[in-house]
């Protein structure tokens, strides 16, 4: 019997915020078997649970609405799975939303075309910032200021779909939505260096909030949940 | 405290943040016992004990106190704390340990005490238990390493010998004792109180007297509160032991990743070489039922998908046969897999991995330890070439593919053809295998040099020198039928220096001292192990770890540990000793005759069996 596939939304914060990818794949398996949820197996000699991240989440960042998808062996209700899941995921994991997901469609992860993001940026001028943000989207080309080791800089300004500065108690906060996932992916901090370079400032040494994850739809780009 | 700006300039940040699934917090200013529990080494090795589990969760239940954790910060961690002057603080609060009653280190291996010093630096301690002011924590230590604490000696105001599910409760109570009557006497009437515990031990209560060849003349109580011998604990029914009934689900990946059943205590085979076999006497076994209760119990608390069922020698269980597949077989449909820790040599042994190896194949692993009958008999490790390679025909018939067997040397009345031996037996393995499959197995050997240690029928065998250990990996590299077979040796320099720090008196104390001083740290850890600092810190001590590591000693001699006592004998081990010279094997008690170690009528209790 093929797997009931729900998709889950999430959000991160303290400390989950510092663990590593594989780690918090793990901690999720364990708090939906931990929640006594059904969760399915792929076959063979190295069965391995059937979960799944739309997006990578880097060490260190926070995010307000993130997606995975479970396979379970047996159906369960959206409602009661995440009721079920947030009575034991760790602190600094909350489960949001679960929905189904229709069989035989296209993984989470492979709808993935943007991301978008929020940094606080204290001390700096909102003006400054949103003149800074102007330079970075005219110019025809932006080599990545932190390129992957022994990789050569990719040009990051076709992977910039928006950038803007609005003022906030003490300094400024930058929204950025970039392209990730199935297309290239441009790293927050990456821009945020261009973005620091054109301001002539340092960039925060605050967390990078990824405040959701996008898919391509018809019309343009939804919330990765209603695709 | 605040990790923000530190966080992201360390490797695995997750280390340092606790409030993991399972993890306690309660208020300290209603606490009036604080613990923090200290292991002194990373996160993932230390979460990766269970007795740790045990105690904090024992402690916790208890209304009067609490339990932290606190692991030894990795270099780059403590570089960090280091330059912003921030103290070494506990996971579940953040607080710094100097805001703890009571710093209770585990020592589950020599090579972790410079990492025990440098935390109690890094917490702002006083290293020196005597310079200790009144404001500090009570520093205790317990675990294998309290069986020949001396080399900590200086640094730990009192060590906890035996199994701490009882101790524990006793040395909270005296400690509380103490504090609400006013804490009447200080830090010394504090430490006097611990000591009428059964079990406890407080080396500043002791005089060490040495004799002119630097041996040990006596050590003796200087305290009229001071046993003249220390007595471990031990509880009598391992059914008594609780497991936590919400342990802490770890976020990062330890070592050991599983949920943990402790199914049987001690063993008694009677590996003359083994200290865990000698201490953890007797046996005791947990009940059957007990055991899937708890397994069921664990593994839904937890949402591992691994359960562990650990002891030195998990197949001696008198159930194991009936229960290890039952187990398999009633997770083996949720994706949960059953892991055996080590696997007696025999038939039976290969039956059970095959019931529990259903669900992910890995290799087997098998401890022959000596390569001849002749040094296996010496080393009374009672396993036949016709029981390894049987099993093995067993293992290969079944399908297994990888197989690891570890060995020694450096054994008691070693030769070279004992060692020859081991290339012979990789040989016949090989043959073993091609009856049942084309090309040859995935086959490691596991070398390691053998450190003699107390509280052994070997405690009085002078280890190898180090250029001897060196000419015996090589000889065994050189019997082997090719290079296809993996070698896996440990750095022999490490083995001399556990060798000295096992059987060390309290004046390597010193060299301790002196090694941490000069930056040694993980000393356990291939890549971070500086043996040129040791050599250093033993000369400028004035001390020879030859002294400690290659002496042969007599039947006269008083051990630095001889006032401690596990409840074996020490007339029992000198006469293994002997008979293990004569090539003579002594039985497992467990089948019938006693061999009169006296464990059990010293401590009052018995082997309990199903």
């Amino acid at each position: 019997m093929n797997p009931v596939r729900l998709g889950v939304e999430f959000a991160r914060g303290e400390p989950a915020r510092w663990v590593g990818h594989l780690d918090l794949a793990r901690a999720m398996a364990r708090a939906v078997r931990r929640a006594g949820l059904p969760l399915a197996y792929s076959q063979g000699f190295n069965p391995h649970p059937k979960l799944s991240f739309a997006l990578p989440l880097a060490v260190g960042m926070t995010s307000r609405r993130d997606y995975l998808e479970v396979g379970l062996a047996e159906p369960v209700a959206p409602v009661e799975f995440s009721a079920r899941l947030n009575s034991q995921l760790p602190p600094g994991l909350t489960c949001l939303q679960a929905w189904p997901l229709p069989e035989g469609s296209p993984a989470l992860a492979a709808r993935v075309g943007a991301a978008t993001y929020a940094v606080r940026w204290p001390g700096s001028s909102p003006e400054a910032l949103t003149a800074a943000c102007r330079r970075v989207l005219e110019a025809p080309s932006l080599p990545d200021p932190l390129p992957r080791e022994g990789k050569t800089a990719r040009d990051l300004r076709p992977l910039i779909l928006g950038l803007e500065a609005q003022a906030i108690a003490g300094g400024a906060l930058v929204r950025m939505t970039l392209s990730a996932g199935t297309a290239s992916t441009a790293r927050p901090v990456s821009v945020l260096g261009l973005l620091a370079e054109a301001a002539g400032v340092t960039a925060p040494a605050g967390p990078v909030e990824r405040t959701g994850i996008l898919a391509q739809g018809p019309t343009g780009l939804v919330p990765l949940c209603d695709s | 405290m605040d990790l923000t700006d530190i966080l992201p300039l360390v490797e695995k940040p997750a280390r340092y943040v606790g409030n993991e699934f399972g993890a306690v917090r309660k208020d300290h200013a209603r606490t009036p016992v604080r613990i923090a529990f200290a292991f002194p080494d990373v996160y993932e090795v230390g979460m990766s004990h269970l007795g740790g589990h045990i105690l904090y969760a024992a402690i916790n239940s208890r209304d009067d106190s609490l339990c932290e954790r606190v692991f030894a910060p990795w270099i780059d961690m403590e570089a960090q704390l280091r330059k912003l002057g921030q103290p070494l603080f506990a996971l579940e609060s953040g607080l710094p340990l100097r805001a703890f009653s009571i710093l209770a280190f585990t020592l589950q291996y020599e090579m972790s005490y410079t990492n025990l010093l440098n935390m109690l630096d890094l917490a702002q301690c006083s290293l020196f238990s005597e310079a200790r002011a009144e404001d500090e924590p009570i520093v205790i230590a317990g675990g294998p390493g309290a069986y020949n604490p001396e080399p900590l000696a200086p640094f730990i105001d009192a060590f906890v010998l035996g199994e701490g599910e009882e101790v524990i409760h006793e040395l909270i109570s005296a400690y509380r004792q103490w504090d609400v009557q006013g804490r009447r006497g200080g830090r010394q009437g504090c430490l006097e109180g611990l000591a009428a515990v059964p079990g406890v031990y407080v080396p500043a209560f002791y005089r060490v007297d040495y004799a002119a060849d630097g041996t040990v003349a006596a050590v003796e109580p200087a305290h009229p509160g001071a046993p003249a011998r220390v007595r471990k604990r031990v509880i009598a029914d391992l059914s008594t032991s609780v497991l936590p009934q919400h342990p802490i689900v770890p976020y990062l990946e330890v070592v050991h990743d599983r949920a943990l059943v402790e199914v049987l205590r001690g063993c008694t085979h009677g590996c003359r070489f083994c200290q865990a076999g000698m201490v953890y006497r007797p046996v005791r076994e947990r009940p059957a039922g007990q055991i899937e209760q708890l397994a069921d119990q664990m593994l839904r608390r937890t949402g591992c998908d691994e359960l562990g069922l650990t002891s030195l020698s998990t197949t001696d269980h008198s159930m194991a046969g009936e229960l290890v597949p039952r187990l398999a077989e009633a997770h083996g449909s949720r994706g949960v897999s059953v892991s055996l820790p080590s696997l007696r040599v025999d038939a039976f042994s290969v039956g059970l991995a095959q019931a529990v190896q259903r669900v992910r194949k890995t290799g087997l692993t098998f401890a022959p330890e000596a390569g001849t009958q002749r040094l296996r008999d010496v080393i009374n490790k009672n396993v036949s070439d016709t029981d390894l390679l049987t099993t093995l025909d067993e293992a290969f018939r079944a399908g297994w593919k990888a197989v690891k067997l570890y060995f020694m040397i450096g054994l008691p009345t070693e030769t070279d053809a004992d060692l020859q031996a081991i290339g012979d037996t990789a040989a016949r393995v090989e043959e073993v295998f091609r009856r049942h499959a084309k090309g040859r197995p995935r086959l490691t050997i596991s070398l390691a040099a053998f450190v003699p240690k107390p509280h052994t029928p070997f405690q009085w065998f002078g280890q190898d020198p180090l250029a001897e250990l060196a000419r015996r990996q090589v000889a065994v590299r050189r019997s082997l039928p090719g290079r296809h077979v993996i070698l896996d040796w440990h750095d022999a320099r490490l083995s001399l220096l556990e060798a000295v720090v096992a059987r060390g008196d309290r004046r390597v104390g010193q060299a301790l001292h002196r090694a941490w001083a000069k930056g040694c740290r993980f000393d356990g850890w291939r890549e971070r192990f500086r043996p040129g600092l040791w050599d250093e810190a033993f000369a400028e001590s004035g001390l020879d770890p030859g002294f400690y590591a290659n002496r042969q000693r007599g039947e006269a001699e008083v051990f630095p540990w001889d006032h401690l006592d596990p409840g074996v004998a020490k007339a029992f081990l000198w006469e293994e000793w002997k008979r293990s010279q004569r090539g003579e094997t002594s039985p497992d008690c467990r089948h019938g005759r006693c061999t009169g170690c006296g464990v059990c009528p010293s401590l009052s209790v018995g082997l309990v069996t199903g």
